[in-house]
């Protein structure tokens, strides 16, 4: 990140967290103090999230005086999201891997394991390493490859999970 | 889950065929069984449950894994029992009474007798002891100071609704005092909290305070019982009653619970562990001798019975000083 | 003194069997492997080992992660010195002399010298382990509630400002963060739910080792993803065995990164990379004005520094987690939730509830030392090898790791869930130069935290006069105000002023 949109992120994320912090601390102080049991005040639930609340309000609100300090306000003026940085190559490539993982994990436990984690590394390798402009026929051996890895990775770790660790897969 | 259904479908058609030709079918754990301490390490929950699953390992021919975790008087480790998958690998343990008060308390909707079978192995007794360096000689110059000072003597405990707790109301009720009630994750370090000097007094359990009485690092100045209580390398204690004779208290018995929900023949296999090997444990019997305890196996509903004897006068004692939440009535446990 | 020797012998006795051995074994050799590729680290290593082993019984378990911790942080030297790319951060120092030793085909040669920095590091740690460990628990009895609440904020404000040393503010708050995630749940004393909004899965809270999963673990995938792909150099690999002479030659240098690894490692969250850095600077610093010349261009002695810091680390890191359940470094912090899963409560109270834990531990540090030693010479050809496997082919079955060990635990989904929002939460945190280490340590001490500041307020009647006035307290604090101000530029400034009126006065 340049030090100019690190500038902007940095104002964006102090009032975020400004307000969770805030918001923390009125939750806290909503708490039931427990003094209608008997019990000392000092050990109401609300003590320490309310400080915790407190600290992040103020530690936030300190990056707010230093964004603004540092012209955070004239940056935004150029544009909230610097030109072109959503379609990079690295961008995309983020996007794509969250993306994919985020599939997976939506479909375990709907379906039984072994299919979504041979078809999770298997889609996985080949997104990153198909090539667009070649045939199909001439990357035959990547789709083996590919095809071989994940049926491997999914048969050892049912494997040994479930019957060497005796731990419980989704 | 399908499968966990279709697999449980599957045992209880093998139990109802099997259960047609012999009385009862025997469990087989493939894996470690996880007993959950809900309370720190080193306290009476945790000594009496880890003796417990050494003995029950053989007969179940599997590991059992102690797991301390303790929070909020026990109900944040009880509560993650009740999570678990009923499958029969995740137990509970502790206190019978504090299973039955944490619907009492407003800390974890459960009921002893609904949700738990209850297998009981020890009663405990509490001991009401000062930190050595303290002037208290006796437990007449302790109640005089806390009658001078109301609400300055700090009393240490494993929590609300723990032994010790319970024990401060009770001599509370009886005495009229007033005390700061200091709250730890367990027995242990509610003991350690009071020799190190941060609070004064603790009426935790007489086994989780036996080494350091012996140690002479605490004072004990009564116990909490009619009777007295000897203490092996260490002699006599004597009751409370000699100082309020009306004082009255059972035994605070405590065991291993498995939540209701898992399959019968888990059940049966326990019942039948507990009867043969619990309840000839002469490793338990030597740990009760040693530390002030007083050895009661039981299971079924026997064991529900004498925990209900302890649990409905600690369930009014709380409502009525005003420390509960919910009024034992609703919950079933009528006023003794 | 001699009952801690006799203990560390029955420790050592007690491991000497097939099983414990053959898990050594397995469990260095795989921790060098997670440490060699760029993009494991240590700390996903140990925490995906630690849901994987969770059914075993607690010395195997916490055996096997010691293991991976340290064959680890030793993996890193390996891809520092043959790709320039540290394995681990803890290596980063590794490659300013290591790849240019490589470069010139001296590849083996510091091979082996980072083995055997990284051994000896290890060892001089290892004693400082075993001297000071028991010596903090006899004066357990005067840590109680105030202390360990100044131990808390004193563990975030400096793990904080030494992980984020562009903007300590971020660090700061990444540990409060990370406190307020412990919050979450119900809480230890009335059993009340705080933050659950209502979800029955929030109201168990949310546990440490999915978060850790999620921010080392599937954070480090995406960042690793966003690039395309590295070179990998083929050197020709020789002699690997070290010369006596070329390690006796330094043995200044060793003795002092191994003294400054141990008290880095010490120090709450702060971990190995600083260690590595920080020895290496002193190296720097003290060397003879013809080898500071060679610093940066293939230096045996920078090597030697970097290796042996970041190493020596790893026993100084286990120290307060044994002593006061504060982790030294992240990876510590997983090994001290491991510790907690199995029953292990480690604490000022451990060396009078079970002292012989600590010499259990001193003696698996002793095994996976020397098993780090005997692996890291041999097998060295074959083990380049896996370093030439793409990062594509890799990830995936990385990320199928991190999902079956977030769920191992408790069997719930919900934990995957958590796995995968701190990974993604922790990714852009990251990129926004927020360091993780603080937002850990803050969920491990964020309960120690809550108890302990209120069990003194009691005590206090509300005073908060004894956070100020008890002697460990009063320390706790000026040390804790001194890294606070020392970062503030307002506070900088007004001395300078103060400072150059003196001067000119």
């Amino acid at each position: 990140m340049t030090e100019k949109s690190m500038v902007k992120a940095d104002f964006v994320t102090s009032v975020v967290l400004m307000v969770m912090g805030i918001a923390i601390l009125i939750m806290s102080i909503q708490m039931p103090t427990m003094a209608d049991r008997n019990q000392s005040v000092y050990s109401a639930p609300g003590v320490v999230p309310g400080f915790i609340g407190a600290m992040i309000s103020i530690l936030s609100f300190a990056m707010l005086v230093r964004a603004l300090k540092n012209k955070a306000l004239v940056e935004f003026r150029a544009g909230a999201i610097p030109k072109g940085s959503l379609s990079t190559e690295s961008t995309k490539r983020i996007l794509i891997t969250i993306v994919l993982c985020l599939l997976y994990a939506f479909l375990l436990g709907k379906i039984w394991f072994g299919i979504p984690t041979f078809a999770f590394i298997f889609v996985f390798i080949l997104v990153f390493e198909y090539d667009h402009k070649k045939p199909i026929s001439a990357q035959a051996r990547k789709l083996l490859v590919a095809a071989l890895i994940a049926v491997l990775t999914t048969a050892i770790v049912m494997l040994v999970f479930q019957k060497l660790f005796l731990v419980n897969l989704p | 889950m399908k499968r966990f259904i279709i697999s449980a479908l599957a045992l209880l058609m093998l139990f109802a065929l099997v259960a047609g030709v012999s009385a009862q079918a025997t469990w087989k754990p493939n894996k470690p069984i996880n007993v959950i301490v809900p309370w720190g390490a080193g306290g009476s929950t945790d000594q009496i449950t880890r003796l417990a699953a050494g003995e029950l390992e053989a007969a179940l021919g599997t590991k059992l894994v102690i797991v301390n975790q303790p929070g909020a008087s026990g109900s944040v480790g009880t509560k993650s029992v009740l999570d678990a998958p009923r499958d029969g690998y995740t137990w509970a343990s502790g206190a019978a009474a504090d299973l039955a008060t944490y619907g009492v308390q407003g800390m974890l909707d459960t009921d002893i007798r609904k949700d738990w079978h209850v297998y009981l192995s020890v009663a405990n007794v509490m001991v009401i002891s000062v930190n050595a360096s303290t002037p208290y000689k006796t437990f007449d110059e302790l109640l005089a100071a806390f009658k001078k000072n109301p609400g300055k003597i700090s009393i240490a405990t494993a929590g609300m609704s723990s032994a010790g707790h319970i024990g401060a109301e009770l001599l509370k009720r009886y005495t009229g005092i007033d005390y700061k009630h200091v709250t730890y994750d367990g027995g242990n370090p509610a003991v350690i909290g009071t020799i190190s000097g941060e609070a004064q007094v603790t009426t935790q359990l007489a086994v989780e305070q036996a080494d350091m009485i012996r140690g002479k690092k605490l004072r004990p100045l009564a116990v909490l019982s009619d009777k007295p209580l000897t203490l092996q390398g260490y002699g006599t204690i004597p009751p409370v009653t000699k100082w309020i004779p009306e004082f009255e208290s059972g035994p605070n018995y405590f065991g291993i619970f498995i939540p209701k929900g898992v399959p019968q023949e888990v059940i049966d296999t326990v019942d039948k562990a507990w009867a043969e090997v619990i309840g000839k444990s002469k490793k338990i019997q030597e740990y009760a001798v040693a530390r002030g305890a007083v050895f009661a196996p039981s299971f079924g509903q026997d064991a529900q019975d004498k925990a209900f004897s302890y649990y409905q006068p600690v369930a009014w004692l709380y409502w009525e000083a005003g420390k509960a939440k919910v009024s034992p009535d609703t919950l079933g446990i009528p006023k003794p | 003194m001699f009952q801690g020797l006799e203990l560390f012998g029955g420790a050592l006795l007690s491991f000497l069997n097939f099983k414990s051995l053959f898990n050594v074994i397995w469990a260095t050799e795989l921790g060098i492997i997670i440490g060699m590729l760029p993009g494991l680290t240590a700390t996903m290593g140990v925490a995906l080992l630690t849901t994987l082993t969770y059914t075993m019984q607690a010395n195997d378990a916490i055996l096997i992660l010691i293991c991976m911790y340290i064959g680890s942080i030793y993996g890193g030297s390996r891809s520092a010195i043959l790709l320039n790319i540290p394995g681990t951060p803890a290596s980063a120092s590794t490659t300013l002399d290591g790849f240019p030793l490589a470069k010139m085909g001296q590849a083996g040669k510091a091979i082996g010298i980072a083995t055997t920095g990284s051994f000896l590091g290890s060892v001089i740690a290892m004693v400082a382990m075993a001297i000071f460990t028991p010596m903090i628990g006899n004066v357990a009895l005067s840590f109680q509630s105030f202390e360990f609440v100044w131990f808390a904020i004193f563990g975030i404000i400096i793990c904080g400002n030494l992980t984020a040393p562009k903007d300590p503010l971020k660090g700061w708050i990444a540990g409060f963060l990370g406190l307020f995630v412990a919050m979450i749940g119900m809480e230890g004393i009335h059993a009340y739910i705080r933050f659950s909004f209502g979800s029955h899965n929030l109201s168990g809270g949310i546990s440490l080792l999915p978060a850790m999963v999620g921010a080392f673990g599937f954070a480090e995938i995406i960042s690793v993803m966003r690039h395309t792909k590295v070179e990998v150099i083929n050197t020709k690999i020789e002699r690997i065995l070290p010369k006596l002479k070329e390690i006796t030659k330094y043995w200044k240098t060793i003795i002092r990164s191994g003294i400054i690894g141990t008290i880095i490692g010490a120090v709450p969250g702060v971990g190995e990379d600083i260690a590595a850095w920080v020895s290496y600077d002193m190296a720097k610093r003290r060397a003879k004005p013809e080898e500071r010349e060679k610093f940066g261009k293939g230096s045996i002695e920078g090597l030697i520094a970097s290796e042996t810091g970041n190493n020596a680390c790893v026993p100084g890191a286990i120290i307060p987690v044994l002593t006061l359940a504060i982790p030294g470094s992240a990876p510590a912090a997983v090994l001290l939730g491991a510790m907690l899963i199995h029953g292990v409560r480690p604490g000022p109270l451990i060396t009078i509830e079970s002292p012989s834990f600590i010499y259990e531990v001193i003696a698996m540090v002793f095994y996976a030392t020397i098993a780090m030693f005997i692996l890291g010479l041999t097998m060295v050809r074959p083990m380049v090898k896996i370093l030439q496997v793409p990062r594509q082919k890799l990830m995936p079955i990385v990320f199928v790791l991190c999902v079956v060990g977030a769920f191992a635990l408790q069997s719930r989904l919900f934990d995957v869930g958590i796995m995968m929002f701190f990974g993604v939460m922790g990714f852009i945190l990251r990129e926004m130069d927020y360091p993780m280490a603080p937002l850990v340590l803050g969920i491990i001490l964020g309960d120690m935290l809550d108890k302990n500041l209120r069990r003194a307020l009691i005590l206090s009647d509300g005073n908060i006069a004894p956070f100020f006035t008890r002697p460990i307290c009063l320390v706790l604090f000026i040390v804790t105000m001194l890294v606070v101000l020392s970062r503030s530029k307002w506070i900088k400034s007004m001395l300078g002023k103060v400072f150059k009126k003196k001067a000119a006065a």
